[in-house]
């Protein structure tokens, strides 16, 4: 599903990412774990292509995605879901407005948006407040928005970056929770996080990565730097 | 179909909820309108001004006080075929008194004088030629003092005038010239105002941008909804400030007779703008349209390219 090769990533003589190798498969849960600084983010920017790698190679469903076009990109991002720790949401659009962009955007048909909206929102538990604007919520809701547009239009990867950052430990949970349900129902996620807490109670492959490098990647891990 | 639908309904919603920034773009959409409408207009009543004084100049050929009238007629006959000749006002030595009469009737002196002349008349008969073409004068004062009639012609009072008509057509000229160098001149300051401006209020949507971007929308799906945008401004700022004129003008036009006392009603920018309505209200919409969506379209560009 996600093929990394050889990827490197510097700013002028600074390389954030190093030679990095690896492999995700489809409906896997895997999560990126490391210190502040250590590339994660770096690793899911090039994975979207919101940055372009200094060398290496990033396949996609067996597409390098470092080859793809711009005008290619819009599709590739249809492709994937993502959630960001600032949500990253539009905030003159109400919940439904800001869940039903993404389906909009792939050109999906309005029976569409009034059907598969409804059905997201009841499952992140914000159908009641899907006439409110972003702001008006607190953070752990404005991040379930942010689940729910990321989950709607059934993408087949879905990459969260640190997605609890900035969510209390209910509401961190509460996304947890969520995220390993959708990968239950067959969406391959990768998580990128450096909560041990997290990290430990998932029992998911883990992938560590300090200093640009990846230096473990366990099967069953548990959060040891 | 369904794009277009969406595309209306996300940049009027987007135009509706960012009141204030929408607010300050028609704002400046109005001002910038307005400015080359008044360029417009100012050109359009400097040509008036320019064209009604030239209609109140004219030549006046003065004939000997012993040239019988039906000389001066056929004179005048002759003279009304030549082509740069637009009409020709007779004006016998009894008109002429009487008109002099009329004029000085409050002078004791000149009344006084007439008196003395016990009922001999000393104006001469005149003709007084306008031309087609004001730069035509000079021309036809050499056409009429190279005419067999020349021997009948006592005085032409055209080189007294000479420096008048000249002095007009060079300001007929340059006032066009000014008009249309301040038409582009403003266009283009207002221009790079509105420009700004809009650019500015998208400069607030770039992380909006970013995130529609990652979200996996195309260019046509960013671009659009702004276009929409850059249109409501453009059509609201034009319909504002073409009602806006046809009611400051009623207020303008009394000045303006007040100014150029004597030009009277031929000075009238209120029925100017309402019998050109159709272009104003089109060079108005065009403008603001126009701005509006260029500049929309050159500022989501610069954040579209993630």
């Amino acid at each position: 599903m996600i093929k990394v090769k050889n990827l490197s990533k510097s700013y002028g003589d600074n390389f954030i990412l190093k030679n990095i190798n690896l492999e995700i498969a489809p409906t896997e849960f895997v999560s990126l774990v490391g210190p502040s600084g250590a590339g994660k983010s770096t690793l899911i920017k090039l994975l979207i292509r919101e940055e372009f790698p200094t060398s290496g190679n990033i396949f996609i469903e067996n597409e390098d995605i470092t080859l793809m076009p711009l005008s290619f990109l819009p599709n590739l991002r249809r492709k994937i879901g993502m959630i960001f720790q600032d949500f990253r949401l539009l905030p003159d659009r109400t919940v439904f407005e800001n869940v039903s962009f993404a389906l909009e955007v792939a050109g999906a048909p309005d029976i569409q948006i009034f059907t598969d909206v409804p059905k997201v929102l009841k499952i992140v538990g914000l159908y009641n407040k899907r006439d409110s604007f972003p702001l008006e919520l607190s953070g752990g809701e404005q991040q379930r928005i942010a689940t729910a547009r990321a989950l709607v239009h059934r993408p087949s990867i879905l990459i969260a970056d640190e997605p609890t950052g900035n969510l209390d430990p209910f509401n961190t949970w509460e996304i947890i929770r969520l995220l390993i349900r959708i990968n239950e129902l067959g969406t391959t996620v990768v998580l990128a996080t450096h909560d041990k807490e997290i990290i430990n109670a998932l029992k998911r492959r883990v992938i560590f990565i300090k200093d640009g490098k990846v230096i473990r990647d366990d099967q069953e891990g548990r959060y040891m730097l | 179909m369904t794009f277009l639908k969406r595309t209306i309904k996300a940049g009027w919603q987007s135009f509706k909820r960012n009141g204030l920034v929408s607010s300050a773009a028609i704002l400046i959409l109005f001002i910038t309108i307005s400015s080359v409408t008044s360029v417009f207009l100012f050109n359009a009543l400097s040509k008036k001004v320019v064209k009604t004084l030239q209609n109140k100049v004219s030549i006046g050929v003065y004939f000997y006080t012993n040239v019988p009238e039906p000389q001066i007629l056929q004179f005048k006959e002759e003279l009304s075929k030549y082509p740069d000749v637009k009409s020709i006002i007779y004006i016998s030595r009894e008109k002429a008194l009487e008109n002099f009469r009329a004029m000085r009737q409050k002078d004791d002196t000149v009344t006084r004088a007439l008196e003395e002349l016990s009922g001999q008349n000393p104006l001469p008969a005149s003709l007084h030629v306008k031309a087609e073409n004001p730069n035509n004068y000079k021309n036809l004062v050499e056409d009429i003092e190279s005419s067999q009639f020349n021997s009948l012609i006592e005085s032409v009072d055209y080189s007294d005038r000479q420096l008048a008509i000249a002095n007009l057509n060079s300001l007929s000229k340059k006032v066009t010239q000014a008009g249309w160098f301040i038409v582009i001149l403003f266009t283009i300051v207002a221009i790079l105002v509105s420009f700004n401006t809009i650019r500015l209020a998208i400069y607030n949507e770039k992380s909006k941008i970013e995130v529609m971007r990652l979200v996996g929308a195309g260019n046509a799906f960013i671009n659009a909804p702004y276009t929409i945008q850059g249109i409501l401004y453009g059509l609201i700022a034009s319909i504002i400030a073409f009602f806006s004129f046809a009611i400051i003008l009623r207020f303008v036009d009394p000045v303006l007779q007040g100014y150029f006392l004597g030009l009277g009603e031929d000075i009238n920018l209120s029925n100017y703008y309402a019998s050109n309505w159709f272009w104003f209200l089109l060079l108005q919409i065009f403008m603001g349209i126009a701005i509006g969506v260029v500049s929309s379209i050159i500022a989501v560009r610069k954040y579209i390219k993630i």
